[in-house]
């Protein structure tokens, strides 16, 4: 993660000036935080060891592969097979979620 | 086998090829006929919902109300599919317009191609 | 008489009547600067509780017709919306062609949200929930490009997929409770059913297709990226209010069951991830519109997260970010039109408009510090309101996140600010913006728009009294260990 990787990357579309290159490094640290706290909070509520872990071993993995902010850039594209696969993940996740549900008569 | 029964799997089954069609086929139009079919699958369970084997749900005025519920079937479920396929008719209107001016342009039916990133 | 029927008949009306005046511009042109007026006046001449269309209701103990329901909350968000409506209208006027199928569109667009967030019944909701759909789809094609169509024929295949989903949820409760009405079903659900929390579930997926949350946001975003700036202002209105009117119908009635906990988690999550995906992509975004939706997508999630909390104080606060995100994110949009007017959206070739228009770079920078929360102006007093809501339930990281999502906001708009206004340019490009005029009706909205920032931030109890009567009556105290 140094800052000449940035502006390589970013002088492809001749937008490497300082402010937008700044800008990119604050999104890849939002990205980060959003990581720790997710995990903070998760562990947290459900008390669970294991989900935590989970939470930071994708933590670390995307530290492993930074700069991760290009990847997610790719992943938010608007082409349609993207938005379908992405959406067909957030339906089996919705469908997950009734599964885990535990009622109290089931 | 009860009726109510066979009705829910066909819509299930509609359902479920709807889902496929829009996720996995690359043609647009055949995606639009995808929709279609989803649309209709959810139009069966709503009609399957409100059918108990009663009477065509027209209360005329002699009829008390709690008779009237008692005998026909659930006129609710059968205004609301009236309106979906009305408003799903508009919707898929625009949607086939709109892909014959992109086929214009590219001369492509696939999705990958016309709806790729821009 | 109870006149609150009118907010959804009259603008429908005036679109049918718009609709048929194609190429008669001065009428056009007199007769929507008459509507504008008239709209703001509309939310006013309604009585609140409930009301039952065409005279129908309660018979004999059964529920049956379209129902409204209106209290002072309702009021609040229904002024807004005509106030940004008619902003909106007046500054359509302003363009060379007086277009009125803009006109109609906006209308209709306007009647559905009203009858969305009015709506006691899903029935109608549902109905109104797809009108708004295809009029966003209208709205965004008046710019004609091949862009617009694309991303127009995408939002059309989500937004397919999403509304059957939904109606399947909502088939879902019907079956299982046998009412649509909301007041009635609400004492049906209270058994535990699977059903219902399936129900519930798809619901999730159309809130999520209608206010632009995660995986929806990239759809969104282009559709306000590519129709004109003041139809984004419009529509990025809409999908708020949409988000507000689904969030007060979810909460109504299911906040405090025992098995609505899993789905606050997803509604929880999906907030956070929309605010901090949102600003994530804006941070990346070298197009002014493009980096404007995204941020219309990011204080979505604010909004999302406070009302998904479920307290009184999390209702409120979300739907005065709501109020708040509106009225600043519309005088953005608003001014990404005038600087369009100049010279394009492309952040690289902008620069130097700061002695050309200081007006209008002063109400615009107003904006920019309201939406990053930077005190005297209005996103301030709710950000504060919201971050309060989260650490009262207990859980201080939302809280923090909010934190660093409002430093990326803040990065981000002053990194436009500096490219527009500031950036030093050639000589020739100076005499380009200066033989090109600006909008005069679009700078007199948006310094409406910028008072009205300015008058909210220092007083928000004019906004904040109304909203916490029904807030108490929804929401359900609690907190975390």
């Amino acid at each position: 993660m140094d800052y000449d990787k940035f502006q390589k990357e970013l002088n492809k579309d001749s937008h490497g000036d300082g402010i937008t290159v700044g800008a990119v490094f604050a999104g890849e640290y939002t990205l980060y935080l959003l990581f720790i706290f997710g995990s903070i909070i998760i562990g947290r509520i459900y008390g669970k060891t294991l989900m935590t872990l989970f939470g930071l071993a994708t933590l670390a993995f995307s530290l492993s592969v930074s700069p991760l902010i290009f990847k997610f850039k790719k992943e938010n594209s608007n082409a349609i097979n993207y938005q379908l696969f992405w959406l067909s993940i957030f339906l089996g996740a919705i469908a997950f979620c009734i599964y885990m549900t535990n009622f109290e008569f089931m | 086998m009860d009726f109510q029964i066979v009705s829910f799997i066909a819509s299930g089954i509609l359902v479920i090829i709807g889902l496929y069609g829009v996720f996995f086929v690359d043609n647009i139009l055949k995606k639009i006929i995808a929709l279609d079919i989803l649309g209709n699958g959810v139009n069966l369970v709503l009609i399957t919902i409100g059918y108990n084997g009663g009477t065509i749900p027209i209360k005329l005025p002699n009829v008390p109300v709690d008779v009237f519920a008692k005998k026909s079937a659930y006129p609710l479920t059968q205004a609301l599919v009236l309106t979906n396929i009305v408003i799903e008719a508009s919707m898929l209107a625009v949607m086939l317009g709109v892909s014959i001016i992109l086929y214009k342009k590219y001369k492509t039916l696939k999705s990958s191609v016309i709806l790729k990133e821009d | 008489m109870n006149y609150l029927p009118m907010i959804i008949i009259f603008p429908l009306i005036m679109a049918i009547i718009m609709n048929l005046l194609h190429g008669k511009e001065n009428i056009v042109k007199y007769l929507t600067f008459l509507i504008a007026i008239i709209l703001i006046i509309l939310p006013f001449i309604g009585q609140y509780g409930y009301y039952y269309f065409g005279g129908f209701g309660v018979i004999d103990g059964w529920v049956s017709g379209i129902a409204y329901y209106y209290n002072p909350l309702k009021q609040v968000v229904l002024v807004v919306l005509a106030i940004i409506a008619s902003l909106v209208l007046i500054t359509g006027m302003g363009e060379k062609l007086k277009n009125n199928m803009f006109v109609t569109l906006s209308l209709m667009g306007f009647a559905s949200v009203a009858a969305m967030v009015l709506a006691d019944d899903l029935f109608n909701f549902y109905v109104f929930f797809e009108i708004i759909s295809i009029v966003q789809v209208g709205l965004l094609f008046l710019s004609g490009t091949e862009e617009a169509y694309k991303s127009g024929l995408r939002y059309m295949i989500m937004g397919n997929i999403a509304a059957s989903l939904m109606l399947l949820g909502i088939a879902f409760l019907l079956a299982s409770t046998g009412t649509l009405n909301i007041t009635d079903m609400k004492n049906y659900i209270l058994s535990d059913n699977p059903m219902i929390f399936g129900g519930l579930l798809l619901l999730v997926v159309g809130l999520a297709y209608g206010s632009g949350l995660p995986p929806f946001h990239n759809v969104k975003v282009d559709l306000y990226a590519r129709s004109k700036g003041f139809i984004s202002a419009i529509l990025q209105t809409y999908s708020k209010f949409i988000l507000v009117g689904f969030m007060l119908i979810i909460l109504k009635l299911f906040n405090g069951l025992s098995y609505f906990s899993g789905t606050h988690a997803v509604l929880l999550a999906l907030g956070v991830l929309a605010m901090v995906f949102g600003v994530v992509m804006a941070l990346l975004q070298s197009d002014y519109k493009k980096l404007l939706s995204y941020h219309a997508i990011s204080q979505a999630g604010y909004v999302a997260t406070g009302l998904a909390l479920g307290t009184p104080l999390g209702i409120v606060a979300g739907i005065f970010h709501a109020i708040n995100h509106v009225i600043y994110k519309s005088a953005l949009f608003l001014g990404a039109y005038i600087v369009s007017h100049k010279k394009g959206s492309d952040l690289h070739k902008l620069g130097g408009l700061l002695p050309i228009m200081p007006s209008v770079a002063f109400m615009v920078l107003c904006a920019k510090l309201a939406i990053s929360g930077v005190p005297p102006f209005n996103g301030f007093q709710s950000k504060w309101m919201l971050a309060q809501a989260a650490m009262q339930v207990n859980m201080p990281e939302i809280a923090i996140i909010m934190i660093i999502v409002s430093i990326g906001t803040f990065v981000s708009m002053m990194k436009a600010f500096y490219l527009i206004y500031l950036k030093p340019v050639d000589e020739e490009t100076i005499k380009e913006y200066q033989s090109r005029g600006v909008p005069k009706l679009a700078v007199f909205s948006l310094f409406i728009l910028t008072s009205l920032c300015i008058i909210l931030g220092i007083y928000p109890e004019i906004v904040t009294k109304y909203l916490f009567s029904y807030a108490n009556e929804l929401g359900v105290s609690y907190c975390l260990k």
